[in-house]
């Protein structure tokens, strides 16, 4: 997918869009199994993310409140009085800037071929190679962590002898 | 200030609590792990679900000695597999580390002494090596000696964990600074790795480095040949090696008058015997 289309995507996404352009990108992402894809994992991010922190933190996280954010500005300009923040709307900026820097990330990063899978089978596959091997991590206990040790004076030893 | 430093804590914990990471796991073994997963029964696919929630599960002490010990048998796994060119199995590995410390203590000309003095010695000697590094750092101006003497004070563990986190600074910085490497740096996603994952691919890097100098002097390879293998993974370092020195070690074989069979056997071994043969060939040709 060329970043044009990404941006334009994402654009949709965020509900930035005129309703003619909105319209035309509905038909585009109609035709284009991609996109349509893209566009659907999206979505599921911030279902799953309004699963696990509540609809009413990310109602919060993606519509602050008009005085929310002019506190936050405030805040960050250093204008702001001292007046503490009530735990939940500490707990909704931060899970903003988690969704943000998640999504940030998820964008940035390549597509892993597990993708589709839940997130914990993702998690499963990616560490199935020692998973695998789990038993071994107390019957060999002692035996492993020698060796653990050993990798460790290895790295020493080979700068100095570098 | 404090409000955003609080935010963006809560925000750091809230990612961490979403993605349990234990240690980085290139692409292939990814996309191998993705296969063998498809390949598995939803009974076996349950088994190891149930190990990884019990894994996530624990907490404090026990989960760091876990990940750790996980993470010592992914790095076993990986470099046994390089060196033998195939998958180890579960007996394999179990003979491997049943064998293990009697193995260690030869390495470290150590024979006899129990486990435990074993462990003693070791992590003495590692305490030297370290207390040398952190010297040799301060001296080449790349560590303040304050800053020096304060990790030279810490316990053991957190002596090591510090000592760890500078030497993969210092690793990436010597790479770093050899011609053009940098796009090598992220081409092995240094940055991602834990320090003993990037003190093991420096190992092999400058390994690498001396067989390809050796081999540029006595098999004509190219700098651009020599940069490009350089850089590729092992599996297309052994294959590059191949075609560049097949028909050179072939000559040289047959000169020998070797078998047909016997050279082929030569030209299809893992890397490491591939080297072994290459540096015999080296040594006989002066």
């Amino acid at each position: 997918m060329n970043e044009t289309l990404r941006e334009l995507l994402i654009d949709y996404l965020d509900d930035a869009l005129p309703p003619s352009q909105r319209a035309e990108v509905e038909l585009l992402i109609a035709a284009d199994p991609e996109a349509a894809r893209f566009v659907r994992e999206h979505q599921q991010a911030w279902a799953a993310l309004a699963e696990a922190y509540g609809d009413p933190a990310i109602e919060a996280v993606v519509q602050p409140s008009e005085s929310f954010r002019a506190r936050v500005t405030a805040d960050v300009d250093g204008s702001s009085t001292s007046r503490a923040w009530p735990p939940q709307q500490l707990l909704a900026l931060a899970a903003c800037l988690a969704l943000g820097l998640t999504l940030f990330t998820w964008m940035l990063s390549d597509r892993s071929p597990t993708s589709q899978l839940s997130a914990e089978d993702q998690h499963v596959v990616r560490y199935l190679h020692v998973l695998r091997e789990y038993g071994v991590l107390d019957s060999m206990g002692p035996e492993l962590d020698l060796h653990a040790d050993y990798d460790v004076l290895r790295a020493f030893e080979g700068e100095i002898e570098g | 200030m404090n409000r955003l430093a609080v935010i963006a804590l809560l925000a750091s914990l809230l990612m961490a609590s979403a993605s349990f990471e234990l240690f980085h796991v290139s692409a292939e073994q990814e996309r191998e792990n993705l296969i063998e997963w498809q390949r598995m029964d939803e009974g076996a696919r349950d088994d190891m679900r149930r190990t990884w929630r019990e894994l996530s599960s624990l907490k404090g002490g026990l989960r760091e000695t876990s990940q750790r010990r996980l993470a010592t048998v992914a790095r076993l796994l990986e470099r046994r597999r390089a060196r033998t060119g195939h998958k180890v199995t579960h007996d394999e590995l179990l003979t491997l580390l049943g064998d293990y410390p009697e193995r260690l203590a030869g390495v470290l000309d150590r024979h006899g002494l129990p486990p435990g003095l074993l462990h003693e010695r070791m992590q003495n000697r590692t305490r030297r090596l370290v207390l040398s590094f952190l010297n040799g750092l301060t001296e080449t101006g790349r560590l303040d000696e304050g800053q020096s003497q304060d990790i030279e004070g810490l316990p053991y563990p957190e002596l090591i964990s510090e000592a760890l986190t500078l030497q993969k600074r210092e690793e990436i910085y010597l790479y770093a600074e050899g011609a053009p490497p940098l796009e090598q740096v992220d081409v092995l996603g240094l940055q991602e790795l834990s320090p003993l994952d990037v003190a093991e691919k420096m190992r092999e890097a400058r390994r690498r480095r001396g067989l390809l100098g050796r081999a540029s002097r006595d098999f004509d390879l190219s700098a651009a040949d020599r940069s490009w293998l350089a850089g590729v993974s092992d599996e297309k370092l052994v294959s590059g090696l191949r075609t560049l020195f097949e028909p050179k070690v072939r000559a040289h074989l047959e000169a020998k008058d070797w078998s047909e069979a016997d050279i082929s056997r030569v030209l299809s071994e893992p890397f490491r015997k591939l080297e072994r043969t290459l540096n015999r060939i080296e040594r006989q040709g002066r």
